[in-house]
């Protein structure tokens, strides 16, 4: 993406020139890495949540409430991927293309409906996980708390 | 029953002006049986989520302008061809309004995407605002101007000899106030509303082209509408046709003198006859580069319209 | 139940249940779709793609990724510790430059999101070593990174400027007063918490010291001339100056100081994804609620229920404040301003009101309430940048939010504040 704006504005300080699909191309690539992104959120545990009300229940209770709400939140994502794929068949069916690049819109969200299947996958396991092993998990890999340090990288 | 009309400029502008005499002239002829309802720019999301929005039912009428249309009729782009309308503003009215070409030769590429075409006009003259005084092709040489991302424009500023640049239009008038552009190009209304010309200093009218827009519906819903609800739309396109090709006029009017007012020493150029045949002879080849990337009946439809206008033109006069 | 309360009672509750944010804001726009509006479903996916492929928002992915990697390496602690050479001594000293920093770096970034990135990354780990509350410094962090709003150039008065019809000039200009007074609270404030919390001091560094501090900062001291300069001297956009800063850093960072390993620039890189996804479905999933609200005509409704069109006009200011206020605790400013300013700008004409006045004070409440719970979304970037929780998050807002709405208040009963810059400029 900056790889992209920074040719975009080279091409115009030193060739008097733009590209033009740099828009396309980079909104095209926030697309991608939205929906890429949330599965692999899903997946780390990295989803924001307000927590106040759960960190106040006692183990048990705030297990149960974690696995109604991986759940519904899978349940959503089941939805609107099922929505989404109406989406893109409607682009397709319609066969428009974007204005610079000339390339079928539909291809520009095929992701969409991959992204939001796999991360509500992610959110079932974290039910799995929970209905399975002890202690609250956020995912099936990551239990619920936060570390205490100051590295702000993953 | 409720008719629901996206518009893609805001309160007070041209689109808005015709959206809200349509809500009258509709519910006055319709007994009050039917409630327009207007969104403005923005309230649904973007000029392409409204046609989205039209095509899929979800709403029943919107604006959709060359640029945007694009993608669902490509033919329509032919609008961007630079001196194909003409300098006479009612053979464009008479054309805009009526022409075969538009109405009956598009119909099915409108049908196949779910719209249909209801009507066509002209918002006013694409004036260019610049910083430095354009008379000439060669004067455009190192300016770099801002369109809207598409490729007509793009090849047609390229042809006239300044260097495209596109830009988000947020970011337009901050990009003349510290010259990341030098110039961009608007009809005089949304110049004033968008303040573009208190970071430039010149208003250039070259004739190149006019702002054109459509109004489309959804076409299950037109076929699906009774006898007399299609003949009343009928007459309000008729009585708008008129009304709204004086309302640009007055209202682009109006915001040339609002320049003036707030920024007198604008400087506003008019070019001549000569001079526009420079720019012209400059972009002859816009129209079948045009032809080539987009093809379908874009051939077709330019040389028809192109019939249609000389035609107008014999009977109107040319300026 | 209408469209309205359903709504509000099952956001609040998936909300409080803990749900991520996506869920209450997403399943709002699926019962609307489902029960309320008889329209095609997948619109909802429409509007959420459409909320966040705007070209400008990809300043912020980018902004991201330069502030990561200047983490990382040594550029953003060789800055910090140039600062510290001149302010350190000063009690609350790093706390008032890190307002400053959110203030300029905001100016020209014009992104409220991208400046919580860029000078929190850095500058937080600095604080809590310095002895400050974390809680306070995320709060200092977000809020003075709303003053971005108020500073040229500014996406939320150019939006305004276009959709209301008010020179924007004299909006950026209008801007600036409440901007440099926001700053003072806030850096007041800060000393004053500083005094109170006995944050420790560094001894005060000879001017021989300080410049040797410039010496040694030396390549890093090009990064903010170049973001800064780059915008005004019109070489970039601000969108594409956080381009610039990505390549500047990587050459910084990779190639002069050799901070930072081209093999972890890939993890970064996934870092930055992975923060970028979890804010912007909530943009998108916002943008979609939005969409709900404006097709229900929800606004319109609220507003002939309050009986606004014949208010005076104190009321008309306090409605508009509130309006954009509680808009943008759920979505992003500028569709906020983009679905509300034609809603309220008849009344403002009708009322005599000077619109640069409104343009100000709309400006100020979409900032404050970007930094509002409970879906504010420089809270979110915030949450997904520190991995604090969401609670410890906001938890340290209050004195802030409460400093910017007295400032909101001032400007209605002093709109001087706001145009008496402009009105010298232009008048
Ligand atoms: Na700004
Ligand atoms: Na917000």
């Amino acid at each position: 993406m900056a790889i992209n704006t920074v040719a975009n504005v080279v091409a115009r300080l030193c060739f008097s020139s733009s590209l033009f699909f740099s828009e396309e191309l980079n909104t095209f690539l926030i697309i991608l890495v939205t929906f890429v992104g949330i599965s692999e959120a899903a997946r780390m545990g990295r989803h924001i949540r307000m927590s106040a009300f759960s960190d106040m229940l006692g183990p048990v209770a705030s297990k149960v409430l974690m696995i109604i709400v991986t759940l519904g939140t899978a349940l959503l994502l089941f939805i609107l991927a099922y929505y989404s794929i109406d989406y893109v068949a409607g682009l397709v069916k319609t066969n428009r293309l974007t204005p610079s690049l000339r390339i079928p819109m539909y291809l520009t969200v095929l992701i969409v409906p991959f992204g939001l299947t796999v991360t509500g996958i992610q959110f079932v396991l974290a039910a799995l996980t929970n209905i399975l092993k002890p202690g609250v998990h956020l995912s099936y890999r990551v239990e619920d708390t936060y570390e205490d340090n100051l590295d702000t990288h993953l | 029953e409720e008719w629901k009309f996206a518009i893609e400029e805001s309160t007070g502008d041209v689109q808005d002006l015709y959206a809200q005499k349509f809500k009258e002239l509709v519910e006055e002829k319709s007994g009050g049986d039917v409630d327009v309802t207007i969104y403005t720019y923005g309230q649904l999301g973007t000029e392409n989520d409204i046609t989205e929005l039209t095509a899929s039912g979800a709403i029943q009428f919107s604006n959709a302008s060359p640029g945007h249309l694009g993608t669902f009729v490509p033919e329509i782009q032919v609008f961007g061809v630079p001196y194909l309308l003409s300098q006479n503003n009612d053979v464009n009215k008479d054309i805009l309004s009526k022409s075969p070409t538009i109405y009956k030769g598009l119909s099915k590429d409108f049908e196949s995407k779910g719209l249909k075409l209801y009507t066509m006009y002209p918002e006013g003259e694409m004036v260019w605002t610049t910083k430095k005084k354009v008379e000439a092709p060669k004067d455009f040489d190192g300016v770099k101007f801002r369109v809207m991302t598409s490729p007509i424009l793009i090849d047609s500023y390229k042809s006239f000899g300044a260097d495209p640049v596109a830009l988000p239009w947020g970011e337009v008038y901050s990009g003349l106030q510290t010259s990341v552009i030098d110039a961009q190009v608007n009809p005089i209304f949304f110049i004033e509303s968008a303040k573009f010309y208190e970071v430039t200093d010149y208003l250039i009218y070259a004739g190149q082209q006019q702002y054109t827009t459509t109004v489309v519906t959804n076409d299950a819903f037109y076929k699906g509408l009774s006898d007399d609800r299609k003949a009343l739309l009928k007459d309000v396109k008729a009585e708008l046709d008129d009304y709204i090709f004086k309302a640009q006029a007055d209202l682009n009017a109006k915001a040339l003198d609002k320049i003036k007012e707030a920024k007198p020493d604008i400087k506003v150029i008019k070019l001549d006859a000569d001079q526009r045949a420079k720019f012209e002879e400059a972009s002859k080849g816009v129209g079948d580069k045009l032809v080539d990337e987009v093809g379908g009946d874009t051939q077709q439809v330019l040389t028809d319209l192109r019939d249609e206008i000389s035609k107008k033109e014999k009977e109107l006069g040319e300026m | 139940m209408d469209l309205g309360t359903t709504i509000i009672i099952v956001m609040l509750g998936l909300l409080l249940l803990g749900f991520p944010m996506m869920v209450p804001l997403a399943s709002a726009s699926v019962i609307a779709f489902a029960f309320f509006m008889p329209i095609p479903h997948q619109i909802i996916i429409q509007q959420m793609v459409s909320g966040i492929s705007p070209v400008a928002l990809i300043a912020v992915p980018m902004f991201i990724f330069a502030a990561d990697i200047v983490t990382k390496g040594h550029t953003a602690s060789r800055l910090i510790d140039l600062a510290m050479t001149f302010v350190g001594h000063v009690r609350g000293g790093l706390a008032v430059t890190t307002a400053l920093g959110c203030t300029l770096f905001g100016a020209v970034s014009g992104s409220t999101q991208a400046t919580v990135v860029a000078m929190g990354g850095p500058l937080r780990p600095k604080m809590l070593e310095a002895g400050y509350k974390d809680s306070f410094t995320m709060a200092l962090i977000i809020n003075a990174s709303d003053i971005a709003f108020l500073i040229p150039p500014s996406i939320g008065m150019i939006v305004f400027g276009v959709v209301g019809k008010v020179s924007i000039g004299e909006l950026f200009i209008a801007g600036i007063g409440p901007g440099v007074l926001i700053l003072l609270l806030f850096s007041a404030y800060s000393v004053w918490y500083a005094k109170h919390n006995d944050i420790p001091t560094i001894p005060r560094r000879t001017w021989a010291e300080r410049a040797k501090a410039v010496v040694n900062a030396g390549p890093a001291i090009m990064f903010p001339v170049l973001i800064v300069g780059g915008i005004y001297l019109g070489w970039v956009s601000p969108t594409e100056v956080a381009a610039v800063s990505v390549i500047y850093a990587i050459i910084l960072e990779v190639v002069i100081f050799r901070s930072v390993k081209w093999s972890e620039l890939l993890e970064i890189a996934r870092s930055t994804g992975l923060i970028t996804a979890v804010v912007f479905i909530l943009v998108g999933a916002g943008t979609t609620f939005s969409f709900v609200i404006s097709f229900a005509q929800i606004p319109q409704a609220v507003i002939g229920a309050l009986a606004l069109d014949s208010a005076g006009p104190y009321t008309i200011l306090f409605a508009i404040s509130i309006a954009f206020f509680i808009g943008c605790m759920f979505v992003d400013p500028i569709v906020v301003i983009l679905v509300l300013t034609p809603i309220f700008m008849p009344l403002v004409n009708n009322a005599g009101i000077d619109p640069i006045l409104v343009g100000t004070l709309v400006t100020l409440q979409v900032a404050i309430g970007s930094a509002t719970p409970p879906f504010g979304c420089d809270i979110f970037t915030a949450i997904a940048i520190f991995r604090r929780p969401y609670a410890e998050v906001i938890k340290g807002t209050p004195p802030f939010i409460c400093m910017l709405l007295l400032v909101a208040v001032l400007l209605i009963f002093f709109p001087q504040i706001a145009t008496f810059l402009p009105e010298t400029a232009f008048r």
